[in-house]
């Protein structure tokens, strides 16, 4: 069937870029929204169109290489990067946390370039195996992600980190992983994550864990002393963390509103107040605006939201369909197994970023810092993801003509001898789609 | 498999875009224009705008209560709740101006914040738990404004006063130590001042900060925002006592507001406004300058007393209370109780004042507490004797005869002369009764009026109204009808002649207040008519009750005659007070009467009996009577002053104790013109 589609998408290419520009310029108004708003002169609007050029170089670049290049160079790249990631800890602290690298009046990111160095590393390793198709073989796919994503939590990140993790999945999905175990490891990671873990509580509990105590399942007395059970990583991340949690999780409470979810509340009311076609007729936009902090970067799909409205909002998401549309008949269309699971490693990428972006814009998710691809400001980011889609468009424009067999065909009648077969006959059904 | 997998995959993306179209369409098309409204609510805000309290003024328009400017150490009200953001603000701000990590700042703010509180309860020198009560007050009018008005408003972002009435130095103090302390700051502001200090304390009251219970009470929700805002919050000013408390409404001025919508980058735009009115200013009736004179002369005369009697007191002066009323206009000229307070340091000495069992500094003894009025009273039982119906009537010539005693059922009254070991006064006419105070007459007055009316006239000359209208603390008098003795004294059995008698002479259950007595007085000047007097000329207007008693001008004539004599005929009780032992004053009649009356006695040492030396202190002196220029004819018409003053827990009785206060009131009156030149 998307097979069928492929002859509508001969232009993908040019399709992918445009939709790509699309988001960009309406980012660039986005920003400029934003930053009229606050009554700045253009500022970071003017830094991101650099920027914009820039990701178009490195879009054309990513493009003209043959994009095997990139594979062989996936190791020595992953391990630069994961030296980059060592050595931001060690730099002084920009905003509070060791997230970039200055090289003169530019910084730069590494973990942004940590999301792209993964993808390329996970499909140059996954794409002759099959050794994941064993709970084991699991092992090293997901150590080495573990590894940057414990390095980005450290900076702290933890939305970035957050982001590998559904990349993992996507590919090792489409890699043809089983389902049992990639469900099942979600299911004991979730049962993990909400185990209740008794917590001693002091008895004059200042504000911050106030919020531990609103998250807690329940709270306990024991000899004396007061527990609160409580989810384990509530334990261990920081107290402003926890204040998001608690904002996100109880969004209908006004003086949360007013407190631990105050970004949350402002950012919903942007974004809602856009309507259906935008606050053009509404006086108090702009001061709406200047109340919501971090507009112009994590929360930019509210000022979209807000400045064009419901219609704006399904036109990103539209120019963002586009690009899935055209990334998953160039995965499908091709054979080499390293563009398939480059090609689903950008997609999968992409998802995770929007979902939990436009989703923490509108409450779906809890606030985590996180841009969204092309229409938020920030150099790092959007330079890398044009240098994602460069590395689709390049999957797309180097297919292979495959003589071999289908790879991956697991499922395949012809791949398993008959008596095996039918020994799983049973099973088969738990485990196969 | 792989084709398959792409298939599930698309669909996932197909999932996650169809969620957030779904709450995208929620947010925006269905709630987007609740969104709306509530978004431009939230970007308005309300401030408060303070008013000033009204002045408070004597007569001639000297300055008695005011808003005098001072410093306030205030404090952020985020740093009161502990807001959480605030907190980790002011830590962010530690770490980076002294470059430390956040850890260490934190031990820094929470160093500061302890500081804080050492500074306001060290410098303001007031107590921790205080401080405490002063913040919790403040979080208490906060919420209630934003109660009031259902947005964020400004009070929850600023600071609030927690120390007021700092002078220059506490403030230079606290501005020093700014940077060691969390959101504190020192601000210009208003507090109560009281430029005469102690001088009628009692009479211009106090105000004090809302309490929860002045909240309750007055918690009627208005209709509208501006109605609303007008009421009181936790932390106004309210007045506690006196014309303070009685004049509250017209001296509080009205708050102002600004409705203000934030703007981006500059000062919010004021979308609305109602400036504060300043509170009105009240002129009252007293002459501050009489009233520290005659509290000087109240001191002085009695402690010159008690140092020659070898009073209990020492040579302390006594506790009591003086009036002075003009007539006829029924001005309170000056009200005097002693002892006095400093209005500007009560806050810190409250405490101290308020457990005085003994001396009982608070109380406005000249309205407040009733005192038996002795013989004072004769000059009423004498009206309701002339006017009652009796078959014979009682006239100013019908003599009644003093043999020292009466039998009155079956005890014997006795006259006073009996514990001076003098004989009766023999047969004595109205006149003669007054001026020497005979008892055995007015009993026999008393009894042949009998209770009922005899209390009727003593109501009627205003003794079962308040003084004042203008003083929460004034209380009516006790005037023992059958009524109301069943009322207040329930198994008392009335005894029929005999209570009638004691009333007759103002002992029994008659009770009144020194400015009953001076109004009393003023009335008998005027040739019986009632004017209730008045302490507030300019301010709210409170009512008066005036009433012309009928009393024929013949019989009171004959009463004034007596009370002229009183003093101004040897033999007269008060003759001496104001011919012998102090000069008499020149150009003035002088018309009065001196009482000596039996009280119960205070319980000194609080030991909740009565002991030997503490049942001996039952005598309460008294003058009561008026002065007018000296000129032939009726008294009535002429301008002057009248006066009541009453000692407390004497020896010698009123000529000794309480006359001279009075004369040498009436001397301070002359030379201030409140007595016209002949």
């Amino acid at each position: 069937m998307l097979e069928g589609l492929r002859q509508y998408f001969r232009l993908t290419t040019w399709l992918i870029l445009l939709a790509m520009l699309g988001l960009m310029i309406v980012g660039m108004f986005a920003i400029r929204a934003s930053e009229a708003a606050e009554g700045d002169p253009p500022g970071f609007v003017m830094r991101q169109l650099i920027a914009g050029g820039v990701g178009l170089a490195a879009f054309a670049a990513a493009v003209a290489i043959p994009y095997r290049q990139f594979g062989r160079a996936a190791y020595p790249l992953f391990a630069v990067t994961l030296g980059l990631l060592a050595l931001v800890l060690f730099l002084p602290p920009i905003r509070y946390s060791h997230r970039w690298i200055a090289v003169g009046p530019l910084q730069f990111q590494p973990s942004e370039l940590a999301k792209l160095s993964l993808i390329l590393m996970l499909a140059w390793y996954l794409r002759y195996r099959s050794n994941y198709r064993r709970l084991l073989g699991l092992a090293v796919p997901f150590a080495l992600t573990f590894v940057p994503m414990v390095l980005i939590l450290r900076e702290p990140d933890l939305g970035t980190a957050l982001l590998f993790l559904p990349t993992l999945y996507a590919m090792l999905m489409l890699a043809g992983a089983r389902w049992v175990h990639l469900l099942g490891i979600v299911a004991v990671a979730t049962a993990l994550v909400l185990l209740p873990v008794p917590r001693p509580v002091p008895e004059n509990a200042d504000g911050a864990a106030d919020g531990r105590q609103a998250l807690a399942y329940a709270t306990v007395r024991v000899g004396g002393q007061r527990y609160a059970l409580t989810a384990a990583p509530l334990i261990v991340v920081a107290n402003h963390q926890v204040e998001r949690i608690d904002g996100w999780l109880r969004q209908g409470d006004p003086s949360v509103a007013m407190d631990q979810g105050y970004q949350l509340h402002q950012s919903k009311t942007a974004l809602a107040c856009g309507q259906l076609a935008g606050s053009g007729n509404w006086a108090d936009a702009d001061l709406q605006l200047s109340l919501l902090p971090d507009d112009h970067t994590d929360f930019i799909f509210a000022v979209v939201g807000g400045q064009w409205g419901f219609v704006g909002c399904v036109g990103i998401l539209a120019l963002y369909g586009v690009i899935f549309l055209v990334g998953i008949e160039i995965a499908t269309a091709t054979y080499d197994p390293f563009g398939r699971l480059l090609a689903v490693g950008v997609l999968g990428l992409l998802l995770a970023q929007i979902f939990i972006n436009v989703g923490m814009t509108m409450g779906l998710m809890p606030i985590t810092g996180m841009t969204l691809p092309f229409v938020s400001y920030g150099g790092s980011s959007l330079v890398i993801n044009c240098v994602a889609m460069g590395l689709l468009v390049n999957v797309g424009l180097r297919r292979p003509i495959l003589l071999g067999r289908h790879p991956f065909e697991h499922g395949q009648k012809r791949e398993r001898p008959l008596a095996v077969r039918k020994m799983h006959a049973g099973s088969r059904a738990s485990h196969e789609d | 498999m792989y084709k398959r997998r792409m298939v599930i995959f698309m669909g996932l993306v197909g999932v996650v875009f169809l969620v957030v179209v779904a709450r995208l369409g929620h947010l925006q098309l269905i709630a987007g224009a609740s969104y709306r409204r509530q978004a431009a609510a939230a970007l308005r805000s309300i401030e408060l705008l303070p008013t000033r309290r009204g002045e408070i003024l004597d007569r001639k328009g000297r300055i008695l209560a005011l808003d005098n400017p001072c410093y306030q150490f205030c404090l952020d009200y985020r740093f009161l709740t502990r807001d959480a953001k605030y907190v980790l603000r002011q830590k962010r701000r530690i770490a980076l101006r002294n470059g430390v990590s956040m850890l260490r700042a934190a031990e820094i703010y929470r160093d500061r914040q302890a500081r804080t509180w050492r500074l306001a309860a060290h410098i303001g020198d007031v107590s921790p738990q205080e401080l405490r009560d002063r913040a919790q007050s403040i979080i208490r009018r906060v919420r209630r404004i934003r109660d009031i008005v259902g947005t964020d408003v400004r009070e929850q972002f600023q600071t609030h006063p927690v120390l007021v009435g700092l002078d220059e130095a506490a403030a230079t103090q606290f501005e020093a130590k700014l940077d060691d302390m969390i959101g504190a700051q020192v601000r210009p502001g208003h507090m109560r001042w009281y430029p005469r200090g102690e001088t009628a304390c009692h009479v211009i009251g106090l105000t004090g900060e809302v309490g929860s219970e002045d909240l309750r009470r007055k918690g009627s929700r208005g209709e509208t925002l501006s109605e609303r805002l007008d009421e009181y919050l936790a932390g106004d000013t309210i007045g506690r006592m006196g014309i303070e408390k009685s004049c509250e409404a017209f001296l509080r001025g009205q708050r102002g507001y600004r409705k203000l919508k934030r703007r981006v980058g500059k000062a919010p735009e004021v979308l609305e406004q109602r400036l504060g009115e300043p509170g009105g200013t009240v002129r009252l009736a007293i002459d501050i300058e009489l009233q520290e004179i005659l509290t000087q002369l109240f001191c002085e005369l009695t402690a010159q007393r008690n140092a020659v009697t070898g009073s209990w007191r020492g040579a302390r002066p006594s506790n009591g209370a003086a009036a002075v009323v003009s007539i006829p206009e029924g001005d309170v000229l000056a009200l005097v109780s002693i002892p006095t307070y400093d209005l500007n340091t009560y806050g810190k000495r409250f405490d101290e004042l308020r457990d005085a069992s003994v001396e009982l500094p608070l109380l406005n003894r000249a309205v407040t507490r009733r005192y038996p009025i002795g013989s004072t009273a004769k000059p009423i039982t004498a009206v309701a004797g002339l006017e009652t119906r009796l078959q014979p009537p009682i006239t100013p010539q019908t003599r009644f005869t003093c043999h020292g005693r009466i039998r009155v059922g079956n005890t014997h009254l006795h006259c006073w002369t009996h514990s001076h070991g003098m004989p009766g006064h023999g047969a004595l006419d109205l006149v003669g009764a007054l001026m020497h105070s005979c008892n055995v007459y007015f009993y026999s007055v008393g009894r042949r009026v009998g209770l009922e009316q005899l209390c009727q006239w003593f109501a009627r000359f205003g003794f079962a109204r308040p003084p004042v209208a203008s003083l929460p603390a004034a209380v009516s008098g006790h005037v023992p009808t059958r009524r109301w003795l069943a009322q207040h004294k329930p198994g008392y059995r009335v005894a029929r002649p005999f209570d009638a008698c004691q009333v007759a002479i103002g002992q029994g259950f008659l009770g009144a207040t020194p400015l009953h007595v001076a109004s009393a007085m003023a009335t008998i000047a005027r040739g019986g008519v009632v004017v209730t007097p008045r302490l507030v000329l300019r301010g709210p207007t409170f009512e008066r009750h005036q009433e012309d008693l009928g009393v024929p001008a013949a019989h009171m004539t004959a009463i004034q005659r007596g009370l002229y004599k009183v003093v101004n005929e040897r033999g007269g009780t008060a003759y001496k007070a104001f011919h012998v032992t102090g000069t008499p004053i020149s150009g003035v009649d002088v018309y009065g009467k001196t009482g000596t009356s039996t009280a119960t006695p205070p319980d000194l040492n609080g030991d909740n009996r009565l002991d030997a030396r503490e049942r001996r202190l039952k005598e309460m002196s008294w003058f009561a009577g008026f002065a007018v220029p000296r000129s032939g004819g009726s008294v009535t018409g002429r301008r002057g002053v009248s006066v009541a003053v009453v000692v407390e827990y004497t020896t010698g009785g009123g000529s000794r104790n309480a006359a001279p206060v009075a004369r040498e009131a009436i001397r301070a009156c002359r030379e201030m013109g409140y007595i016209p030149d002949p």
